[in-house]
């Protein structure tokens, strides 16, 4: 079993999460650029239109992040404060939000069509690769005590104290599923009917049953649970009813558009 | 486009992007400040003593240069992809503008040819219709040149090479696929 110590973990005197969001950051922004540049899209102009994804997904990140303390708090049976909603984190989920209002905002200011947004989605799990390694380095999002095959011995803080004891390196094993994740969307991406695969969707789709069925292996229950369900399991499950409402949505107006030639 | 241009197109990128790095690590310790400030000031409004760092780690001074290195080569890392993508971009573009010229050129020569053999075609024609009409005249015994079997005789000795440059034309043509 290896050990690993997240206590003043830092790479290049650089916090370990600060460090991983950062690659991750310049890994997703290059490949953005350049699969903007392959799918034939004008270049990325203007100097201040790429504030509007960037701060709206670290507002929505420190929102939903709020939120979970309030739902943490609800879970607990305790009165929400304000210190129940502040002293939280930031939640994938928020941020992912964020980041597609934020885009969606940009695309119609570039006036961009719809299919550029499946390009934003497809580098979306690339970036949260990196991200996951760097909450693995931060002691944050930690998996269950495990002792079993692949359990890590994990130092972090829990609770305001340092704990250390075998965990399952859930973090770890997100980050592989993001890579993969990405790979996948990158190969119909890169066909030539990328327009027809909805790749948004596809991606809020298996990522969402990817994180409900991750969270049953999650250590950490500050993050709020209610009734066994956390609150990033009830996230994946509202974005179950969107994808299938959007669905529905389509087949009823192709349904009604035949409807309207043949009459 | 010439090297002096791509290397200008890269470093307007560079001069764009990379001090947003640096504004980025500059905003994140300001940020931090002014959170700190205002949790602080939170506190002391609802009277609560259960008082955490908001951020801790932002206020720790020992990564302060390591962070301005981190963020502001991580942004010069994206300018340059994107300058080089941009560059890139622009020469496509400067290629397919000079492609689309050629190719109005060559539909503007194919068209003057195909006028010209137009021309040329009803003047056959003309000279045809005109010999059939004088058909039933008697010719001497003399050989007797007149000018209208002077111009018949000019005007068939030009077949051949009216022709061959409908030949050439129609060559083009199937060879460009049709896109005359």
């Amino acid at each position: 079993m290896c050990n690993f110590n997240t206590v003043r973990f830092s790479i290049l005197n650089i916090p370990g999460y600060l460090f991983f969001t950062g690659l991750g950051v310049i890994f997703a922004s290059c490949a953005f650029l350049y699969l903007i540049f392959k799918k034939g899209y004008p270049p990325i102009t203007g100097k201040y239109t790429w504030i509007i994804p960037a701060v709206s997904t670290a507002v929505f990140s420190r929102i939903f992040g709020c939120l979970s303390g309030i739902y943490a708090a609800i879970g607990r049976g305790e009165t929400v404060t304000l210190s129940s909603a502040w002293e939280t984190g930031i939640v994938f989920y928020g941020g992912l939000f964020g980041y597609l209002l934020g885009f969606e905002v940009y695309r119609r200011i570039k006036r961009l069509d719809r299919a550029a947004r499946d390009i934003a989605a497809t580098v979306i799990p690339l970036f949260h690769c990196f991200a996951r390694a760097g909450c693995f380095c931060a002691g944050c999002c930690y998996g269950r005590r495990w002792e079993g095959p692949l359990s890590v011995n994990y130092t972090n803080v829990s609770g305001g104290q340092i704990v250390t004891c075998p965990r399952i390196p859930v973090q770890l094993l997100e980050s592989g599923f993001d890579l993969m994740l990405f790979g996948f969307l990158l190969v119909l991406l890169l066909r030539d009917n990328w327009r027809e695969k909805h790749i948004t969707r596809l991606y809020l789709l298996l990522y969402s049953v990817w994180r409900f069925l991750i969270e049953f292996l999650r250590g950490d229950e500050l993050r709020g649970v209610i009734h066994g369900i956390s609150f990033s399991q009830s996230i994946s499950v509202l974005i179950w009813i969107g994808v299938a409402a959007v669905f529905v949505a389509e087949r009823v107006r192709r349904f009604s558009d035949r409807q309207t030639t043949i009459s | 486009m010439n090297r002096s241009k791509v290397f200008s197109i890269i470093w307007s990128s560079l001069k764009s992007i990379v001090p947003i790095g640096f504004f980025i690590w500059a905003a994140i310790y300001v940020g931090g400040i002014v959170i700190e400030i205002l949790y602080a000031i939170c506190l002391i409004c609802t009277c609560s003593s259960n008082h955490n760092d908001a951020i801790p780690f932002l206020w720790s001074w020992d990564m302060f240069y390591s962070l301005f290195v981190f963020f502001t080569f991580g942004a010069f890392l994206i300018a340059l992809v994107k300058g080089f993508l941009q560059a890139k971009s622009a020469i496509n573009l400067e290629m397919e503008k000079q492609r689309n010229d050629q190719t109005e050129q060559a539909i503007a020569q194919r068209r003057n040819w195909a006028a010209e053999a137009r021309r040329s075609t009803q003047t056959l024609l003309q000279v045809i219709n005109h010999t059939i009409q004088n058909a039933d005249i008697k010719l001497s015994q003399e050989y007797l040149t007149s000018s209208a079997s002077e111009e018949a005789g000019r005007e068939l000795t030009e077949i051949a090479v009216i022709l061959g440059q409908l030949d050439a034309v129609a060559d083009e043509i199937n060879g460009n696929g049709g896109n005359a």
